[in-house]
């Protein structure tokens, strides 16, 4: 009698030779893909951005409500920038506050359109498939998420600022530092999530990663170069006064 | 509300579901009135080194000061709750915030009768009970804060159901980092046990607390000869 032995298949059959292994997805995809956000108007898009940024994404993506997207980042962006403004502005007195007020959302919002051609431009060149449109709302929404830290953060900041003595310049310049820093690289790291979701859920490049990366330094060489230039916390400019340099220097000076 | 203390303190897996299914006006009351309570109590444990008007004015500075903090540090919070994956309402974050807060100024107020019996029986003008005292409140302020700590994270923990260590860690350092200027401007606690009678908040909205630590740090370095 002879008994024959069934093959043992293995449990996972290991890919072709020289094919990665598909890694498991990430615990932050699957909590994004559950993610529903619907944008009931402009004022809702910072609601999106904190609880539901994977529905955020997926409109990106989609193309979907661009319009109320582009309206709401812009609007959130603006407000938050002028808030933190005239927070960064009362360092320098009661009579700062107006002109940092003013001339913060304009660094800002100057920053971006000066880098939304680069933006789109390179990534069309590298292959990213997304429209002009796309790109103004990838960028806008950047901004966004950014302005919602810089807004969570400004009664800290105020209460320092308004709490602290003269002579402590140091400190708050290095507390709002901090900030600024905390707001950007968290705006970043959205977009540059939603590149990596978008890739894990649809195979297909929204964005560049490299290019996103190296944009991103652009962008803040340029936000740089806009505050050394307009000098938003700068208390012997006049409003429309500015002032030619490379920020480099500025900073170091005493 | 002396069951919904007992759940906070015993169950607070319990307190934190319910209060995350219906995070009510009244609830929230219990737990800001316990809380009250207990940094009132604190806070006359710590006034009463100098006595007098320090003792009423640092038993209403106490929970104005845990009070104005949270309010200050509330929207951060908030976002740092939401960007971890938790879904939650401002209600609900104002539940779970004021159910840790709450948790430690009871820890607070069940020192204060050690701490009250410390400071009252200690002598005065004298800086080394000064310095005694300060380190005895920094130790029940250490141990309470560690306490409110762990009933959020089990608070927490039984909300999500997954790790919540970032998000925790966010609120302790946005709370402490926050915290220390409020008091700072806030100060004296235990009170200078010189000429307290004038006192005052003059010195407030004044100074800051990192570049006061910094600059003790800076001639201690320079006493020892680095």
């Amino acid at each position: 009698m002879s008994i024959e032995l069934e093959a043992i298949q293995p449990l996972d059959s290991p890919p072709p030779y020289g094919r990665a292994v598909a890694a498991p997805p990430r615990p932050w995809f699957t909590r994004w893909d559950n993610d529903r956000f619907s944008p009931a108007g402009p004022l809702s898009v910072g609601g999106g951005l904190l609880r539901a940024q994977g529905a955020v994404a997926r409109d990106l993506f989609e193309a979907r409500g661009l319009n109320t997207y582009i309206a709401g980042c812009g609007l959130l962006m603006v407000f938050a920038s002028l808030l933190y403004g005239a927070i960064l502005g009362s360092v320098a007195g009661a009579g700062q506050v107006l002109y940092a007020a003013v001339k913060f959302p304009v660094v800002i919002v100057g920053a971006c359109a000066i880098c939304l051609p680069s933006f789109y431009v390179f990534q069309a060149l590298t292959g990213a498939r997304l429209s002009f449109k796309q790109a103004v709302a990838a960028v806008l929404m950047l901004g966004a998420a950014a302005g919602l830290i810089l807004l969570g953060c400004a009664p800290i900041a105020w209460f320092f600022s308004v709490s602290t003595s003269e002579d402590a310049n140091d400190f708050l310049g290095l507390m709002h530092a901090v900030v600024l820093a905390l707001s950007t690289t968290f705006g970043f790291h959205f977009i540059a999530r939603t590149h990596r979701y978008v890739a894990w859920k649809h195979g297909e490049r929204l964005f560049d990663g490299r290019v996103l990366v190296l944009w991103f330094g652009l962008l803040v060489l340029a936000a740089a170069q806009m505050a050394s230039f307009i000098g938003p916390l700068d208390p012997e400019r006049g409003m429309l006064e500015t002032r030619r340099g490379f920020f480099l220097s500025a900073l170091m000076e005493p | 509300m002396v069951a919904l203390l007992g759940n906070l303190l015993h169950k607070p897996e319990l307190h934190f579901r319910m209060a995350w299914r219906a995070p009510a006006v009244g609830r929230n009351l219990y737990l800001l009135t316990a809380g009250v309570l207990g940094a009132m109590a604190w806070g006359a444990a710590m006034g009463s080194h100098v006595g007098r008007a320090h003792l009423w004015i640092t038993t209403i500075k106490m929970p104005l000061f845990l009070l104005f903090t949270l309010a200050l540090c509330f929207p951060l919070m908030h976002i740092t709750l939401l960007l971890g994956g938790v879904k939650a309402r401002s209600a609900q974050t104002l539940t779970v915030a004021l159910s840790g807060l709450s948790t430690l100024a009871i820890c607070l107020g069940a020192c204060a009768p050690v701490v009250g019996l410390f400071c009252a029986s200690a002598p005065i003008p004298s800086m080394a009970s000064y310095l005694n005292l300060y380190v005895l409140c920094l130790a029940c302020g250490v141990l309470a804060g560690i306490a409110g700590l762990r009933v959020l994270a089990r608070g927490m923990r039984s909300l999500c159901g997954g790790p919540v260590r970032a998000p925790l860690i966010a609120w302790a350092l946005i709370y402490q980092f926050t915290g220390a200027q409020v008091a700072w401007v806030l100060r004296p606690w235990i009170g200078s046990s010189y000429g307290v009678d004038g006192y005052s908040l003059s010195h407030g909205l004044s100074g800051n607390f990192y570049m006061g630590v910094w600059a003790v740090l800076m001639r201690w370095l320079k006493e020892i000869g680095a």
